[in-house]
This record gives C-alpha cells, sequence and structure tokens, in this order.
C-alpha cells in the first residue's frame, strides 16, 4: 500500500502547480462556505441573546420588529415617543417587578447616547450576563453631567476615567475646547458585553433631558448658552424629569405572566402602547432575514461546487499528459481496478487538502475581522473546531469530493483498459 | 513448463475493430530468445499485448508460462504480469518524477513473489537493483536522479535493469532500440542478451530493424497473411 501512497504523492508533486491551484480554489470555495455558516450561526446566536432579563420591552403603538430594533439595537429612529407618565403606571402593574426606561436619539461622535436610570446597570443583561464595569461605576443620579461609556466607545476613543467629553444634542460634532463650561465627566467604564451596550454612551436621564434642552456645552440653534443656565437660571433637577421616555424594559415577577402582562399594558389608559416579547419579535425578525441567509448559502454551496469541478476539471486534463504513467503502471502488473483506485485516492487528498485549507482560511479570516465585527454590528463570532452544522457543511463538502472523485478515477480506468500498453495518444 | 510460450492458430484483433491478423503456431522454449518483426501495423505490438495478458485473443491456443490466458480473468492475467513478467517499451519507460532506483525497485516493491526471487538470487531487492544497474551500466551517481533527468539510452538500460529484477520468466521488449542511435542499439542488445542469458528469462524482441535478427534463437515475421515461425 506505501508503495502506491508513495507513487501517488510523488506524482502530484511533480504537478504541483496545477494541483496548487486545484487545492486553493477549492480551498476558498470552503473558506466561503464555512464562513456564511459561522456568521448565520454566530449572528443567530447574537442577535437572540442580545437582550436577556427582559420579559417585556413598551415603546408607543407601532410594530414590535422597530421597537425592538431602536431599542436594542439603536437601529433605525423612534417615530414617537411615549409620555413619562407610562413609567409608574407600568411599575403600579401586579406582575411587574422592575421598570427601567430608556431614552434614545443622540449621538456622541457617532456613538449612541442613552438616558437611562442607574439602577439599568444592575438589571440590564447581555447574552445572559450581566453588565460589570471595568473602571469606575454607574453615574449617581443625583448629579448632572456623569457618563458611563460601553467598552468600544472607550477603546475606539481612547477615553480614561475622568475624561472630559463634549456631549452635544445631536450630531455630536466636537466644540472649541476653550469654552470653559464643564462638559460631562466619565465615571465608568463598562467591560466588554459582545451587545449594544459596548457602543453606548448612557447617562442618567436627567443629564439626557438637559442634553435636549441645549443646557450643558454646546451650540443650539445658533444661539451659545452658557452652562447650567437658560435664561440665566440654573435648572434644577426637578425641571429635568423627562417628559417622554422611548421605551421601557420591564422585568416580570414570574415568566409565566408575560401575556398577562402585555394584555395589562397593551390596555392600560392614556396613549396607546405596545409591548413587545424580546424572544418571540427576534425570531421574527431573523425568520424574515432567511432569505437573505438562504440565499448567502446557496450562494456559498455554488462556489463550492465550482471548486469541486475545478478539481475534476484538471484531473481530467491532466490525465491526458498521464496516460503513458498509467501504461507503465499496467505493464508492471497494475489492474485497472488498481489505477482506478490510486486515482480515486489522489482525487481525494487533494480534496481534503483543499477542506483543510478553507477552513484554515476561515478561521484566520473570522479571527482577523473579529474586531472589527464586534465593534461594527456587535456580532462575537466563535473560533475552534467546528461542531454542529458546521461540521455538517464540511461532511457535506467532504461527500461531494467523494462523487467528484469518481469521474478522473473513472476515466482513468477506461483509459487503461482501452489503451493497454500503448495508449493511442502522448501529450 | 517447459515451454516459455505456447500459441496456436491464435487470432488477434482489438475490441470493435476487425481482426489484425492470426498466427499459426508459435512455440518458445525457456531460456529462449524470439525476435518479431514485420512491416508497421502489421501486429506486432498487439501480439506483445497478448503475450503480456493484456489482450485477450479471439480464437486459439495461448499459453504463457504454463498459464492459459484465454481462460483466465483479467485480474489474474495481471497478477502473472506483475509476478513473472518484464516489460520494456521503446520510449518513455520510466515514471519520470521517481529516482532511477526507486524505478527499478518497483516490481519487488509491487510483488512479494518478485521481491523473494530477488532475495532469493541477491540476499535483497536492492542488491540485485545495484547489479543490474552495473551491469547495464548506469552509474551509481545517477541512482538517486529523478528519471527523466537521465539521457535516452541511459533511461531504456533503466528499463531493462527494471525488466529483470526479481526472476521473470520471460521479458518483453518492444522496439526497445528505435530510440537509440546505432552505437548505442549494438551495446543495448548485447546487454539484454547477456542479463537475459543469466537471468535464464525467455527473451521477446519486437523490431522492424532486421539487422537485430541474427542474435536470437527463434524468428517471427508478421504479415498480412498468416506467419509462422522458423
Amino acid at each position: 500500500m506505501t508503495v502506491w501512497l508513495k507513487l501517488a504523492i510523488l506524482s502530484a508533486w511533480s504537478r504541483r502547480l496545477a494541483v496548487g491551484l486545484v487545492v486553493a480554489s477549492l480551498g476558498l470555495a470552503c473558506a466561503l462556505v464555512l464562513t456564511v455558516q459561522q456568521l448565520r450561526t454566530d449572528s443567530r446566536l447574537s442577535f437572540s441573546q442580545a437582550v436577556s432579563g427582559v420579559d417585556l420591552i413598551v415603546g408607543p403603538r407601532g410594530s414590535a420588529t422597530e421597537i425592538l430594533l431602536y431599542s436594542v439595537f439603536q437601529l433605525g429612529r423612534p417615530t414617537a415617543n411615549m409620555s413619562a407618565k407610562v413609567l409608574p403606571a407600568l411599575r403600579d402593574l401586579p406582575m411587574v417587578s422592575w421598570a427601567l426606561p430608556i431614552q434614545l436619539g443622540d449621538s456622541y461622535q457617532g456613538f449612541p447616547v442613552w438616558g437611562a436610570e442607574a439602577e439599568f446597570f444592575q438589571r440590564f443583561q447581555v447574552h445572559g450576563q450581566a453588565i460589570t464595569f471595568k473602571e469606575g461605576q454607574a453615574f449617581d443620579p443625583n448629579v448632572l453631567y456623569q457618563v458611563v461609556l460601553g467598552a468600544e466607545v472607550a477603546r475606539r476613543l481612547n477615553h480614561r476615567l475622568g475624561d472630559s467629553l463634549v456631549v452635544t444634542h445631536g450630531s455630536g460634532q466636537a466644540l472649541d475646547k476653550s469654552h470653559d463650561d464643564s462638559p460631562f465627566i466619565l465615571v465608568g467604564i463598562l467591560q466588554p458585553t459582545g451587545g449594544s451596550v459596548d457602543r453606548a454612551v448612557v447617562v442618567s436621564v436627567a443629564s439626557y433631558e438637559a442634553l435636549h434642552h441645549g443646557w450643558g456645552v454646546g451650540e443650539f440653534q445658533g444661539l451659545r448658552l452658557g452652562a447650567f443656565s437658560v435664561a440665566g437660571q440654573k435648572p434644577s433637577l426637578d425641571d429635568l424629569q423627562p417628559r417622554e421616555y422611548t421605551a421601557v424594559f420591564v422585568g416580570l415577577n414570574s415568566r409565566a405572566q408575560v401575556f398577562a402582562a402585555r394584555r395589562a399594558i397593551e390596555q392600560l389608559p392614556g396613549a396607546p402602547l405596545t409591548a413587545v416579547l424580546p424572544g418571540v419579535a427576534l425570531d421574527d425578525l431573523w425568520r424574515s432575514l432567511s432569505l437573505v441567509e438562504d440565499t448567502l448559502l446557496i450562494i456559498g454551496f455554488a462556489v463550492a461546487a465550482t471548486g469541486m469541478l475545478s478539481v475534476v476539471a484538471v484531473m481530467l486534463v491532466a490525465l491526458g499528459a498521464r496516460r503513458r504513467e498509467l501504461s507503465i503502471l499496467r505493464a508492471l502488473g497494475a489492474s485497472p481496478a488498481r489505477i482506478f483506485s490510486l486515482l480515486y485516492l489522489e482525487a481525494i487528498v487533494i480534496g481534503l487538502a483543499g477542506l483543510l485549507l478553507g477552513f484554515v482560511i476561515q478561521q484566520m479570516g473570522l479571527y482577523l475581522s473579529s474586531p472589527w465585527l464586534r465593534e461594527s454590528f456587535g456580532l462575537s463570532v466563535s473560533l475552534g473546531l467546528p461542531s454542529g452544522q458546521t461540521l455538517l457543511m464540511l461532511a457535506a463538502l467532504f461527500l461531494g469530493v467523494l462523487v467528484a472523485a469518481f469521474v478522473p478515477a473513472l476515466r482513468a480506468y477506461r483509459l487503461s483498459l482501452a489503451d493497454g500498453l500503448n495508449p493511442a495518444q502522448l501529450y | 513448463m517447459t515451454l516459455a510460450l505456447d500459441l496456436e492458430d491464435l487470432h488477434v484483433g482489438w475490441a470493435g475493430q476487425d481482426e489484425l491478423f492470426a498466427l499459426a503456431n508459435l512455440r518458445l522454449e525457456k531460456g529462449q530468445s524470439l525476435f518479431i518483426s514485420g512491416s508497421s501495423g502489421s501486429g506486432k505490438t498487439s501480439l506483445l499485448s497478448v503475450l503480456s495478458g493484456v489482450l485477450v485473443a479471439r480464437k486459439g491456443r495461448c499459453h504463457v508460462l504454463g498459464y492459459d490466458f484465454t481462460a483466465l480473468a483479467a485480474p489474474a492475467r495481471d497478477q502473472v504480469r506483475g509476478e513473472s513478467m518484464g516489460i520494456i517499451f521503446q520510449q518513455f519507460n520510466l515514471l519520470g518524477f521517481m529516482s532511477v532506483l526507486d524505478n527499478v525497485l518497483m516490481p519487488t516493491r509491487l510483488f512479494a513473489r518478485r521481491n523473494e526471487g530477488a532475495c532469493r538470487l541477491y540476499g535483497s531487492a536492492f542488491k540485485q537493483a545495484q547489479s543490474l544497474l552495473e551491469q547495464l551500466g548506469v552509474a551509481p551517481q545517477f541512482w538517486h536522479q529523478a528519471a527523466h533527468q537521465l539521457s535516452v539510452g541511459q533511461q531504456q538500460r533503466v528499463a531493462a535493469a527494471r525488466a529483470f529484477m526479481g526472476e521473470p520468466m520471460l521479458v518483453l521488449a518492444d522496439e526497445p532500440t528505435s530510440a537509440l542511435d546505432d552505437l548505442h542499439r549494438d551495446r543495448f542488445l548485447e546487454l539484454l542478451a547477456s542479463v537475459g542469458g543469466q537471468a535464464r528469462a525467455s527473451l521477446v524482441v519486437v523490431s522492424h530493424d532486421q539487422r537485430l535478427a541474427n542474435r536470437f534463437d527463434q524468428r517471427l515475421v508478421l504479415g498480412r497473411l498468416a506467419g509462422t515461425s522458423e
């Protein structure tokens, strides 16, 4: 057996350029299939765990998907806000354990600003894990202009505890630093979570209101306003009670009450509300994306099939040049069946090399791009040995190789039978 | 088995094609040499295909090395060829990407019987390979080179060494000297004869070059009509 193996290896090595190209093309195809598969799985996982520990998300009457997108992922803009009176009404409901508001709409250097209560840091979870602080602590709700940054923001903008941030209403352009009005002070930096909170600039609801009213440093509609003053007066915290919220996250006493709670919320007097079950809404959203997903996968497989075909094509062409090689083997006593298995083995080895290369390329690619993916999409990708669906994909690809390998091997079999000791053509 | 070849009323043709030729009879004793000639297209190469078991005769008696080749299945004939025969082509005999030594050792590595034969005679296959290469004038410095790096003449001699590895009972050569110049041709045939004699193998050489005929015990001319051996 080892003689044949040595023969196969040496023969392939003598054609290493062509063989190498085939392996490379198969490798790229395989990498594509695996990457698409991995991204599908990881993004589904990231997506479905983007909000945990929250039983309901309450927003103004509207599409559940929209509410989900802007409250959890800060994608899109809320078309309307809810009255702040909703919050005590929610907290009064018997099934409700806690309710935390969130205010969205502003951004700082491209990162969304969240207005939230201090309790937010204790309640909000990402991927089943609580938010923890890398440095510092949550803001004091009684003090204005304190800010907590998510891990990505702090990293990207190179902020440290105690830094001054100029957070403005609207687009958040950096301002003239000579202004001596006091800006926001960074009091806490969060550990990375892999969720959208990594990109958050979190302030207290009072600070958010202050921002909204143009208090704090900044240009507001062309008027330069001094800190703490509108018409020359310092606002009190009472003045800064929020009037509107974008959404409210709700935790219940018991999960089983979720449908009753939703009914109760949607029947509250006042402006109509929608209560979203995060899990259900995420699944719905994911399903609507499945067309894209499936298309990607189909494309991936088409590319893989192309890779297989290239293996077959190159081997078939190479066969022409190897007819003499085959007839020498015949002369030495090799049967056509033996020649079949030789070629088949060769094709399988080439195929496996291609798949392995593809796996390596995919892992490297994911490794290199994972910081960018995490930063831009909050997507955390998992590396390592394939499992589950990915393993299934690799198995499917390998099966494809096994089938594709038949073609050149069979042709070699037929040729060696027909040619005997003297091939009809010597290329 | 005293007869290396025992053919009678043999009709030969390739599948789907007209009959190439018919042979009245051909008998070759063990250890003897046979020269087959004929004009091109007369079927010399096809006869070699029959003798080597690659092609089955359409009709007639075909006993090679004591085996009835018309009765044996293809794998069995392949086995006989691998264990008991050596074949030399006109050119491109060797696997170019393998070393000279690896080429020569192929028969003993592929077939245990052949390896036994080599060990019996020389102690090891490697020793026999050495001896044959030396006899055939291929210097040791070439033994580990890739076969394609050698000249045509050298490659023919390596092919001959390979053919005689183990203890083949029959060596078939198809125009072995046609790619060589006159000087090398004579030398090669001498070597073939001497090594063949030592190995006590029966030798069958096919060639269009009648000048070679004298060296052989028997001569056969294939033509469009049935040929007989002298």
